[in-house]
């Protein structure tokens, strides 16, 4: 069975628990393609945390293309990622395997590319179709 | 209905009550032996830390369902008890009929309530997941829901076809059926997705035991309690208990017939020999819909 566990006194803030865990449950295959993940409601009333806190650890796995909402059928496993996911994937190692190797932490390189990402795209990220 | 019927009904039940919860609060040791008795017969651990949580919880619950058909048992005797004394069926059937649903309805929203059960320490466990109501039940428990449904409707229906119910009732009986199955709806979803509070994969699967427990309760309760009720009811209305026999002095007199008792009798204990199925239902459900069982 896929289980879910805080620990209240850890160091990891709770929405990172929520989301390491469930990114982990996924990777090792544990929850499946279309599994339906428990409402941010439901979640935050097991784990007894706020509801904000589980809708970022949501929020962030959608980001990262594990889960996937879908307005009143909520949040559920993606299925395997688009060719064009898995170049973009692979892009974003690249860049950061760069980073690295430059010297840069992981917190200056996101702060890098959120920067450019205001200065050559604008506030508002509109992806060509 | 008499309101004396009612009044004495209404007491002694109350009577009745206190004296059981009275009971049920002292023998602490017969509830300590309950929840070993419900955790073999489930396949879990209890842990001596938790046995007495779980014992107070099953003796909570039976409080609670004592309380919560405190007020409707003496109202439905003094209607059943009223009528035949008068026998006055076309009147007070359509009324039973209507209220027994709507008894149902109001039970299933209140027992979804409490009693809940809640974590011991800071660590919280739950599922990543969720299950939907009808996965507490194997199929053949399904099928045999789908049967008390029906069989109580039927059952409902042919007594106000034998009382020659006018229209309007038909229709509030219908009516009173589709708001007690909405309720029922209601009850089985909230009870399925109520938060879980666990601290241990142990915990979680009490909380998991105890919330299909209800779940399969409310549900069975629901579908065959009122075909049982009514299908007596339906027997006092057509007499099926007593036949009339003629004595040699050529006086009428009557004699008791036993087969309309047994019926529900047999099939109380049908139902008890299906519902064992789904007993472990609690974690192989989840291990199902993870893929590993």
């Amino acid at each position: 069975m896929a289980l879910l566990v805080l620990d209240p006194q850890s160091s990891t803030p709770p929405y990172e628990q929520v989301r390491s865990q469930i990114a982990a449950a996924i990777g090792s295959g544990r929850l499946r393609p279309a599994a339906q993940l428990p409402t941010v409601r439901r979640l935050a009333g097991d784990l007894g945390i706020a509801v904000n806190t589980v809708a970022r650890a949501y929020r962030e796995l959608e980001l990262a293309g594990l889960v996937e909402t879908r307005g009143r059928q909520g949040t559920s496993v993606a299925g395997p990622p688009s060719q064009t996911r898995q170049l973009a994937v692979q892009a974003a190692h690249a860049f950061l395997r760069r980073m690295r190797e430059l010297g840069f932490d992981r917190a200056e390189a996101m702060g890098i590319v959120r920067h450019e990402a205001e200065r050559t795209i604008g506030p508002g990220w509109v992806p060509q179709s | 209905m008499s309101m004396h019927f009612f009044v004495v009904y209404l007491m002694g039940y109350a009577i009745a009550f206190v004296i059981s919860a009275v009971v049920a609060v002292l023998r602490k040791h017969m509830w300590i032996q309950r929840a070993h008795k419900l955790a073999a017969r489930s396949d879990i651990a209890l842990p001596g830390l938790l046995a007495g949580r779980v014992a107070r919880f099953l003796r909570d619950e039976f409080l609670f369902g004592q309380l919560v058909t405190l007020p409707a048992v003496p109202l439905l005797a003094a209607m059943v008890v009223g009528a035949e004394a008068h026998r006055n069926w076309a009147t007070w059937f359509p009324w039973i009929l209507a209220v027994l649903p709507l008894y149902w309805a109001i039970s299933c929203f209140v027992i979804s309530l409490w009693p809940r059960w809640k974590a011991s320490g800071g660590y919280r466990v739950t599922h990543l997941g969720r299950l939907p109501a009808f996965q507490a039940f194997t199929p053949a428990e399904f099928t045999a829901v789908v049967i008390g449904a029906v069989l109580s409707a039927a059952l409902g229906a042919w007594g106000l076809w034998y009382v020659a119910a006018p229209a309007t009732w038909w229709l509030a009986c219908a009516a009173a059926l589709a708001a007690a199955f909405a309720a029922w709806r209601y009850a089985a979803t909230s009870l399925m997705n109520r938060p879980s509070s666990a601290s241990d994969a142990i915990e979680l699967g009490w909380d998991d035991l105890l919330r299909f427990r209800q779940v399969r309760a409310v549900t069975s309760g629901a579908a065959w309690a009122p075909a049982i009720f009514v299908y007596l009811i339906d027997c006092m209305m057509s007499s099926a208990f007593l036949q009339k026999t003629t004595v040699p002095a050529g006086e009428v007199g009557y004699e008791v017939r036993w087969w309309p008792i047994i019926v529900p009798i047999a099939v109380g204990l049908l139902l008890a020999q299906v519902f064992r199925q789904g007993r472990h239902l609690w974690r192989r459900a989840w291990l199902e819909r993870d893929g590993g069982g």
